[in-house]
């Protein structure tokens, strides 16, 4: 089998359309991640590759057949539901066995495919369990054994860490990598957190009010993103995006703003710009905090930095991280800084970036127009 | 146990004095019953009355088993409640299951409201045309037809009730089994039938609770003792020799004994249910 | 502002649930305090007595040395903030501001120059004053539930999960006013929470909590760089600290690390040298951004095999594989050029090991 696709694939609710002429290819074997605020379609999107709804217009092919109209119970596709969907009245065995029995296979043929499965999911000790005895991360490796019990050709993850509590999500993460690294089958994994993104992807497809905005490696949407919405919500922190013009200056093209002068060092960005407004984006994490004075000289080995200045919003403690939220003339701009780092709100800070790194978009439209280098 | 002292000394006798009245009050007129049920006409009628009686016997329920055909009539009773909530609960169920999960024309425009206003009428209203009715279909004086009446009653609400109870299983359990390849038949049996539970048991209780002293639909539908219920019965012992209190109490007693019975086997998911399905 | 005892409180539930036990902390005056800990584990019983809401099966709770144990909630000049915005929808909100500073009697003129002051603290701009509450978004009901319960002086000030029914944007901005408010007036704040995030952020110090007791109580870095058990090592952080069970001899000061077979030794830290508990066994623990990897090794390192790794925010994750389900996570810089499949080394300073006695998991 080659892989899925949708082809053209609209629905609508009503009045509301939830996916619009959406076209999508998954190639086989790959971990595809549908990333986007809630209420964007991927629910409705991953609904429909199970053809649990069908859409109202345009087509759904596995490999080559056209599956469209094919009911859930004969495709070749199982699905993981937020919270799971476990089966409450039965046990460990019978969820995961429920795909075999509706195959009504030999009662031997059944034991012996879910004792393998939960064996490699390191859960056949749980088997005889009742679902409400089992921890969170139990529960996710049931659900996962069921789907993959179907011998089904596609899994679909639908926001299965939305629920759990934070330290869980964290955990049940990396948990859940280390398991997609080991079945290795053509899955596709709806979030809205980035992070999962970054951690599980291979390519990421970017949603937003029911179109898909970009679908690339994700090092391709991380570095190259088509617009200022994907380049800000593929990112942990989200992308600080400021507003600036051009400007002529001594020394060449500078991008400013009240805040800021930033001189583009890009060739390729000078010939592109005109005298527009543009959103300056910078990742978090190419901000450099620097709470002691004003940096001076090279910054990490480099020079020619851009240094902005404000004063700390909250130190806000992520796990083992901090986001630093920084007032910088009218706008918050957020730090990512490696490791616990805690001070005053109002404290005077100074923030340098290499103006290398930046993102510029297009105000108006969202364009992604260039790179800083 | 320690208590948090919101409350003074003269509040918590207050309280206490208050709830001692009331369950006196609700509880007197059922030890009436069973004490007038065992006493001799005599002692019934003495005023002022006494309170703890001296004689007890059982006069009164020989002669409804003996001369009253209570047997039967118990009998009767018994089958046509339970069937009637049983049928009411086979046809209600997968109708709320449809209402839950499916989109049809008129849903949003009144639908429920329609199933539901069959029972906003008083039955008196509706007595004749269905007394002709019965009658083209010579389900008069028959067991059957009372079932069938009876869960007529009973159907609009089990639909209302039902209908939230399922609203509150995920979608996501039915579509993942349908994923696992069972049909959706085989979802509403394995998946949605016991999740439901404790809605059902609970609506089996309140089935029974509405129909159990049900007397219009009785009175007119059926003629002799082979088909009717207790409180046909009851009614009859109001008569002109004068109202034998003790058979009515007697029966009382008797009517309230399978009622209970359903209410201690069931009780446990009466409290589930009554919160899910109900305080929607 | 208070100094909050609580005192040996057990609190038992249909007589077998035992939600706290024996749970005693003091609360030093003008601190903001986190219950941090999983649900279940006694946090929101243990706020609910310090409420008021229920009492103790035994124990004591003192405010500035006043036993209020058995105290009615009203009589305790506390202030709460839920997990939903608690205000009155048919009241503007000034007026919600201002019910509880009426009830305490106070003239309208001190009322309104009291919400004049706390207004600004909470972004609440004089112009909405008179609009009804029913108007606002969750996360502005919740912005006026805080306003509300700190216009008045209270002994305490409790927040339950304020921030969980919040979206992240708005979360922040909360946070960005207690805190702010903090550093000026230091007030006494309980804040209970599960998330180790906010409890980091916002608190002073964090008491860690599991199954109805109190595992450690002190400032958010000790816990985070000292944790008293396994269980704080591995609750905060993201991802949690890592422990890999070692076998410690004695003689030559070297432990063996615990693969299921032999796998690797590592040199005893010298702090513990003389601490080890006496059958040796004890659990190593290290937080993934302290371990240092590389694809060459230099002596005493120990080899390793990268399972996958993944940039999140500016560094990488990897997980590397130190025997068969021997697992650990390790945050490093981007520039280590490390692999899935690739061999690696593996080096844990010894500043950063923590040892733990392999049965009590308590920290030696």
């Amino acid at each position: 089998m080659q892989g899925i696709k949708l082809e053209k694939v609209t629905k609508t609710y009503g009045k509301k359309r939830a996916l619009d002429n959406v076209s999508l290819e998954v190639e086989e074997g790959s971990f595809v991640c549908l990333l986007g605020p809630t209420g964007s379609g991927k629910t409705t999107l991953l609904k429909i590759l199970a053809g649990v709804e069908t859409p109202s217009s345009g087509a759904v092919y596995f490999g080559s057949t056209n599956v469209t109209l094919v009911p859930p119970n004969k495709r070749p596709v199982s699905m993981v539901f937020e919270n799971f969907a476990l089966y409450p009245n039965m046990s460990v065995f019978r969820n995961i066995a429920s795909p075999l029995l509706a195959r009504n296979l030999p009662k031997k043929d059944i034991e012996q495919k879910v004792g393998e499965t939960a064996k490699f999911l390191r859960i056949d000790r749980l088997l005889k369990r009742r679902i409400s005895q089992l921890s969170g991360g139990e529960m996710q490796r049931v659900a996962i054994a069921r789907a993959l019990c179907k011998d089904a050709k596609v899994v679909l993850f639908d926001e299965i860490f939305v629920n759990l509590d934070y330290k869980l999500r964290e955990q049940m993460r990396i948990e859940f990598k280390e398991l997609m690294e080991r079945v290795k089958i053509t899955s596709v994994f709806s979030t809205p957190d980035p992070e999962d993104a970054f951690m599980l992807a291979d390519k990421v497809a970017v949603i937003r009010d029911g179109q898909i905005r970009q679908f690339a490696p994700k090092e391709i949407a991380y570095n190259y993103p088509v617009d200022a919405f994907t380049g800000a919500y593929f990112g942990y922190p989200e992308m600080n995006l400021l507003d600036c013009i051009v400007a002529q200056r001594d020394g060449g093209l500078t991008l400013e703003s009240s805040v800021l002068q930033m001189p583009i060092l890009a060739d390729s960005l000078r010939t592109k710009l005109k005298a527009r407004s543009y959103s300056l984006g910078v990742r978090p994490e190419h901000l450099k905090l620097h709470a002691e004075g004003a940096p001076s000289g090279a910054v990490d080995g480099r020079e020619q930095q851009c240094i902005l200045e404000g004063s700390i919003l909250l130190t806000e403690v992520v796990g083992s991280d901090t986001i630093v939220h920084v007032s910088i003339g009218s706008d918050a701009i957020e730090v990512f800084t490696p490791g616990i780092y805690r001070e005053d709100v109002g404290k005077h800070v100074y923030l340098s970036f290499d103006p290398r790194k930046i993102y510029l978009f297009d105000k108006d439209s969202g364009q992604f127009v260039g790179r800083g280098a | 146990m320690r208590r948090i002292q919101s409350e003074s000394v003269a509040y918590r006798v207050f309280r206490a004095v208050y709830l001692l009245f009331f369950t006196v009050i609700f509880l007197f007129p059922i030890y009436w019953m069973v004490r007038t049920s065992l006493g001799s006409r005599t002692e019934t009628l003495l005023y002022p009355p006494r309170y703890f009686p001296q004689h007890f016997e059982l006069g009164s329920y020989a002669r409804i088993f003996h001369d009253m055909n209570g047997s039967i009539v118990i009998w009767n009773t018994i089958r046509v409640n339970i069937t009637a909530a049983i049928l009411a609960l086979a046809l209600g169920i997968p109708a709320a299951y449809a209402v839950s999960r499916f989109d049809f024309k008129g849903k949003e425009g009144g639908f429920m409201f329609t199933v539901l206003s069959t029972r906003f009428l008083p039955p008196a209203t509706a007595l004749v045309p269905i007394y002709f009715l019965y009658v083209k279909l010579g389900l008069v004086n028959n067991l059957a037809g009372l079932v069938i009446a009876y869960a007529g009653l009973n159907l609009p609400i089990v639909i209302w009730v039902m209908r939230s109870f399922i609203d509150e299983i995920p979608r996501a359990m039915e579509e993942s089994y349908m994923l696992d390849g069972h049909s959706r038949l085989g979802a509403f049996f394995k998946i949605i039938l016991p999740l439901s539970l404790p809605g059902i048991a609970a609506m089996f209780m309140i089935c029974n609770f509405l129909t159990w002293g049900e007397f219009l639909l009785s009175a007119v539908l059926t003629t002799t003792y082979t088909a009717q219920t207790i409180p046909i019965a009851v009614a009859q012992l109001e008569g002109d020799i004068g109202i034998l209190w003790q058979q009515i109490c007697a029966y009382g007693v008797i009517a309230t004994v399978p009622i209970a019975l359903i209410i201690v086997f069931f009780q446990r998911y009466l409290v589930r249910g009554f919160s899910f399905g109900i305080l929607k | 502002m208070a100094a909050l005892v609580l005192e040996n409180l057990r609190k038992v539930y249909n007589r077998s649930v035992v939600a706290v036990d024996d749970l005693s902390l003091q609360i030093p005056d003008g601190l903001i305090v986190s219950l941090l800990g999983p649900s279940g584990c006694g946090k929101t019983t243990t706020m609910r007595m310090i409420a008021g809401f229920e009492a103790p099966d035994k124990g004591r709770i003192t405010v500035n040395g006043h036993d209020i144990t058995l105290e009615p909630p009203n009589k305790r000049n506390m202030s709460m903030v839920f997990q939903f915005p608690v205000v009155y929808t048919n009241f503007s909100i000034y007026d919600n501001m201002a019910t509880p500073l009426r009830n305490a009697g106070m003239a309208e003129e001190k009322i309104r120059e009291i919400i004049q002051a706390t207004s600004p603290e909470f972004g609440i701009d004089e112009r909405s004053w008179g609009e009804k509450a029913s108007n606002l978004s969750i996360s502005e009901r919740q912005r006026l539930s805080l306003a509300h319960a700190f216009a008045v002086e209270r002994n305490v000030y409790i927040l339950d999960e304020p921030f969980s029914n919040v979206d992240p944007k708005a979360r922040v901005r909360l946070a960005r006013y207690v805190r702010q408010i903090q550093q000026v007036k230091r007030h006494t704040i309980v804040f209970v929470t599960h998330s180790q995030s906010e409890a980091l952020t916002l608190s002073d110090r964090i008491a860690v909590m599991k199954e109805g007791r109190i595992l450690q109580f002190d400032t958010p870095e000790n816990i985070y760089t000292r944790p008293v058990s396994t269980f704080v090592g591995w609750f905060l952080g993201n991802p949690g600290m890592n422990y890999v069970r070692c076998a410690a001899r004695s003689r030559g000061g070297v432990m063996a690390l615990d693969g299921g077979g032999f796998m690797a030794t590592q040199k005893v830290p010298a702090a513990y040298q003389n601490r080890l508990p006496a059958d040796g066994n004890v659990i190593l623990g290290i937080r993934p951004e302290h371990i240092s990897v590389s694809r060459t090794g230099t002596n005493g390192d120990i080899p390793a095999r990268c399972l996958f790794s993944e940039p999140v925010g500016s560094r990488l994750l990897l997980n590397i594989e130190l025997a068969p389900e021997v697992l650990i996570n390790v945050k490093a810089p981007t520039d280590v050029k490390v692999s899935k499949g690739d061999a690696v080394f593996v080096h844990f300073p010894d500043t950063h090991v923590i040892l733990f006695d392999a049965k009590t998991e308590q920290a030696i």
